[in-house]
């Protein structure tokens, strides 16, 4: 090809994914494959969460749903990048609400949680709670809180990390109940839990350490979510205890690059309803102890508002700074 | 565990692992990991993550044999770069690359090849029976480290990468505390605070350890070729046997056992645990050697016995995952993805709920092996025969490799650009002497030892005793200080005698 | 013993560079409490380490031959005068003072070439621009693209390329790459020019 033919065809290629022909194309979305970005490495929570849903949804639509991870910064670098991704209904960002809700409100983050995306639907609200190490000593949420109280600071808890919802919720629990643990940040919760069942950590709060419960090996002390988890069903939730509003929920969800046209949203979220429903997507997520409230974009919005004041008057009254 | 229970286990493994569809899967996966590892920077963890929509369609056992086979298919290839074209895809075949590919500019990339594979399989056997006998008390046993433990074991692994330096080693211990500053390169984990990131957003996660090793390794070594005609020819002009002597193969077994043995411990630990093996096997071996000062010249024993650790370690790196369910590093965790997506919650249950699963994904381990000794000894003759390939194309096709394996890393054109810088930086440190394999060791420890550092402070409360008052670390810190000794001195009365001569 | 002795100075000179760099930026990275040490503790321990053992590879330089300082002098000088020059002219003319990287890194690899003479000039520059090119090339402009530019500048890079021969190389490459990358893998990378690359959006 000579020169001038070469850059001729390079230039009609970059003209025509410059054609406005987004809304033409709404009505038969999805025809090609659809993408979601994932802001953190392959093989932790949100892979578990993404994964059921986009093979169910690659079903459902009869059209690819593919995963892409960019781990790094927190999620920052993910979330970015879907922040800036062509709002045309084939990129999404499938996110715990750490980047949208805790990051931002500890740090300058490069997106706008309110501004730079559109709401599609929920996908999944971790139901796990504290687990205790059972060298420690107390058995019970009563006796854990009475044990802090009589040594303080000298419980040790394993966070995913800084800035994630996980230390949020220890913050919550120190701050509801006056009392002082270690914080201890790890590198995600696989790390946390290989420290945390030879006891070198002694709490943590999140779902990898279910099984291990089941087989006796920690011990759950409550439940952080308006309702108890069906396999643990002994197990009081924090209302139930008598701390209400001390749930700081984990909750997964996809969002669109904002200006993404409405009508391929409405269609998006009302299968994302449809298949929440269903038994078998209940079973996948129950599997992973997981449970996915049904929610229409506007009452997602409307929770992301909610969720980020929450995190930020705790985060205020806590005083909780990242360095 | 009761010898009966033994074999009714490995029986059941036996008859899941051998059903033809499965005999099929990991065959595919020791294949396409082999193919994947040849190819530098495409590692087990993007192919993994590739081909897990795919292993729906498989049965559970299916996909998590041939996910495997994909891992210890690409350890094997791995080495395979680095020998040829002194190329480390990953961190266990930086050791593999350092006498490997003096052996293949000897014209002995045939036996270095063969040994390679043929130590994998010994170490791969022995560990796959060593998870066979004794998962659950090596699982205790590395539970028996707390962070402290971790640090000080980070800090005899630093003290073995100036065991390995051939040159000088002042230099050796310039380079690692080189390598442990560019490791803090990115975001500080503990505080979220960057470090030396220029505000360039592509530098916060730090740069890649497969963008620093193929700069230093891979570039560095195309652009001294290059300039160096007669030199680099010596590699094509005399092939020598593809297959190993006598002598080779009676030079090799001791370091294997011991490499197997060092790497299968070592393997267990998670984060770090496993690279140390293979650097740890290449200083003992030099240690016992009757000439070490031959080491860094294309010796059989430093490519025998870190293998061994290597592959040893990749097998013995599967029991936290599998007794329970914690991932030890990224590939761990695409397997744990693996069950995910048939519905399998991975955790300590697996081994009662899914006896089937679990036998015959260990007895598939061994099988793979075996597999992949079967298919990459034919092999040798057509890699032996690319080292024929002029070196003006060959040049060519290292440098696209390098550039496209770090673009498929997590398609950043940046990175692509910070290989180029330290293929300059590579270039330099070979007219200066310095060799790159201690910078990397530090590059990968330093990070995990400050880690471990801040952990362990923040676990004591800030009492720096717990360093020596917990046995396994005083244990480590006292043989790293012994050891440092041991290097240090005899090398101090070197440099007086040349003082002397001068 | 002159090229060991140019070659443990060069050394040394580096480490002391990087560490004493180092210093200067991570100048206020916080140092923490005992218990929970801060960013800046590693780092100031590490460039002090460095500058330390830069320093012992200078006394060895010397001891193994007196004069090499004076051999060296020029260039430091020389360098050291652009790396200043340029970190208090760039802002002038709107750059960081940042840029005084080039001049540094300039200056030390033509004083690497006075202590070890014998460097590969050519295949150094064509490898570096070659690899550079690729990372410029590969986002926007595609997978075939960037190999054609990124091989060229590398085949420049040294008088044995046979062209008619680098041609065909070339062609079996690119059928290879795309075979085995975009068919067998499926990486998502572009093979023929998508958009125009990030760092050329300010020409728009």
């Amino acid at each position: 090809m000579k020169r001038r033919e070469f850059l001729g065809a390079a230039g009609a290629t970059l003209a025509a994914s410059a054609l406005p022909h987004t809304a033409a194309r709404a009505a038969q979305w999805p025809d090609k494959p659809v993408k979601f970005i994932l802001p953190y490495a392959p093989g932790g929570a949100t892979d578990l969460v993404a994964r059921p849903w986009a093979e169910m949804l690659t079903k459902a639509f009869n059209q690819q749903f593919v995963l892409e991870h960019r781990g790094g910064a927190g999620g920052m670098i993910g979330t970015e990048a879907a922040s800036k991704a062509a709002a045309d209904g084939y990129t999404f960002l499938l996110t715990p609400n750490a980047t949208m809700t805790v990051l931002p409100n500890l740090r300058k983050t490069p997106y706008d949680p309110m501004k730079s995306f559109d709401p599609v639907g929920r996908v999944g609200d971790l139901v796990t709670g504290f687990v205790i190490h059972p060298s420690v000593g107390p058995k019970t949420f009563k006796e854990m809180v009475e044990y802090a109280k009589k040594n303080p600071g000298k419980l040790t808890y394993g966070s995913a990390g800084l800035g994630t919802a996980t230390q949020m919720r220890l913050e919550m629990l120190k701050f509801k109940a006056g009392i002082d643990i270690l914080h201890v940040p790890y590198r995600g919760s696989a790390d946390a839990l290989n420290d945390l069942l030879p006891g070198n950590v002694q709490m943590m709060n999140e779902i990898n350490v279910l099984p291990h419960v089941k087989a006796g090996k920690l011990i759950l002390l409550n439940i952080n979510h308006s309702a108890r988890n069906p396999d643990f069903p002994d197990t009081p939730t924090l209302t139930e205890l008598g701390m209400p509003d001390a749930d700081v929920p984990i909750w997964y969800s996809v969002w669109a690059p904002a200006g993404t046209p409405k009508e391929i949203i409405t269609t998006f979220n009302a299968k994302i309803v449809e298949l929440a429903k269903g038994d078998d997507m209940k079973a996948r997520l129950r599997a992973i102890n997981t449970q996915a409230p049904i929610q229409t974009p506007e009452e997602m919005r409307a929770y992301l508002e909610l969720d980020s004041k929450r995190n930020a008057d705790l985060i205020k009254t806590a005083n909780i700074k990242l360095e | 565990m009761e010898l009966g229970q033994v074999f009714s286990n490995l029986a059941l493994g036996f008859s899941v692992a051998f059903s033809p569809l499965n005999l099929f899967w990991c065959f595919m996966g020791a294949f396409i990991g082999t193919a994947i590892g040849v190819l530098p920077g495409v590692g087990p963890v993007a192919t993994m993550a590739l081909l897990l929509p795919i292993t729906y369609f498989l049965t559970p056992e299916g996909a998590l044999i041939m996910l495997a086979g994909i891992y210890y298919g690409a350890q094997y290839g791995g080495s395979t770069t680095a020998i040829l074209v002194n190329l480390p895809g990953e961190a266990s075949s930086v050791v593999t690359a350092l006498d490997g590919y003096q052996m293949a500019r000897q014209g002995r990339a045939g036996p270095a090849l063969a040994i390679a594979a043929l130590g994998s399989f010994f170490a791969g056997t022995v560990a796959t029976f060593a998870i066979v006998l004794a998962a659950p008390p090596l699982t205790k046993l590395a539970q028996q480290f707390a962070p402290a433990d971790y640090f000080s074991l980070m800090t005899l692994g630093l003290v073995l990468a100036v065991v390995m330096a051939s040159g000088s080693i002042v230099k050796a211990i310039g380079m690692i505390f080189l390598g442990m500053l560019l490791g803090l390169i990115g975001t500080d984990v503990n505080t979220g605070n960057t470090r030396f990131t220029f505000d360039i957003g592509d530098l916060f996660d730090g740069i890649g350890f497969v963008i620093v090793a193929m700069g230093l390794f891979g570039i560095g070594e195309v652009i001294k070729n290059l300039g160096d005609v007669e030199r680099r020819d010596l590699v094509s002009s005399k092939i020598s046997g593809l297959m190993p002597t006598w002598d080779d193969i009676k030079r090799s077994s001791m370091p294997v056992v011991r490499g197997t043995f060092l790497g299968g411990i070592l393997g267990i630990l998670p984060g770090g645990g496993a690279v140390l093996g293979s650097f740890a096997s290449y200083a003992l071996e030099k240690k016992m050697s009757p000439t070490p000062e031959k080491f860094g010249t294309g010796m059989i024993e430093a490519v025998a016995g870190p293998e061994a650790a290597n592959n040893a370690a990749a097998q013995t790196s599967f029991i936290p995952m599998l007794t329970l369910g914690i991932p030890s590093n990224a590939v761990m965790a695409m397997m744990i993805g693996g069950m995910m997506i048939h519905g399998i919650v991975p955790g300590p249950q697996v081994m009662d709920q899914k006896p089937g699963l679990f036998w015959g994904m260990i007895v598939s381990m061994w099988l793979g092996n075996a597999m992949l000794v079967i298919l990459n000894l034919p092999l040798i003759g057509i890699w032996v025969k690319m080292l024929l390939v002029p070196y003006r194309l060959l040049a060519l096709a290292i440098l696209f490799f390098c550039c496209i394996g770090v673009y498929s890393l997590n398609n950043l054109w940046s990175e692509a650009l910070f290989m180029a810088m330290f293929g300059v930086l590579g270039y330099v440190f070979i007219r200066l002497g310095c060799e790159p394999a201690p910078l990397l060791l530090g590059y990968l420890l330093g990070p995990l030892m400050e880690v471990y550092m801040r952990r362990a402070m923040l676990l004591s409360r800030g009492d720096p005793m717990v360093f020596i008052e917990r046995p396994l670390s005083l244990t480590f810190l006292l043989i790293a200080l012994v050891a440092l000794i041991l290097v240090i001195l005899p090398n101090i009365r070197k440099t007086r005698e040349q003082a002397f001569q001068e | 013993m002159r090229v060991r002795a140019g070659q443990e100075l060069a050394t040394g000179l580096l480490f002391i560079l990087i560490g004493a760099g180092a210093l200067y930026i991570g100048a206020d990275y916080p140092m923490g409490t005992p218990q929970r040490p801060g960013t800046g503790v590693l780092p100031k321990i590490l460039s002090w380490c460095l500058i330390g053992t830069g320093g012992v590879l200078l006394a060895q330089a010397v001891v193994l031959e007196a004069g090499v300082f004076k051999r060296a002098l020029p260039i430091v000088l020389g360098a050291a005068l652009a790396a200043a020059a340029v970190a208090f002219g760039a802002p002038m003319v709107g750059a960081g003072p940042a840029w005084a990287v080039v001049p540094a890194v300039v200056g030390f690899l033509l004083l690497m070439d006075r202590l070890v003479p014998g460097t590969a000039w050519r295949p150094l520059i064509a490898v570096t621009l070659a690899t550079v090119a690729f990372g410029l090339t590969i986002d926007g402009l595609g997978l075939i693209v960037a190999m054609v530019i990124s091989l060229t500048i590398c085949a420049l890079g040294t008088p044995e390329t046979r062209w008619p021969e680098y041609v065909g190389f070339l062609l079996i490459m690119i059928a290879l790459a795309v075979g085995t990358f975009i068919w067998l893998l499926g990486m998502p990378i572009p093979v023929w020019p998508v958009k125009v690359p990030d760092w050329l959006k300010f020409l728009r």
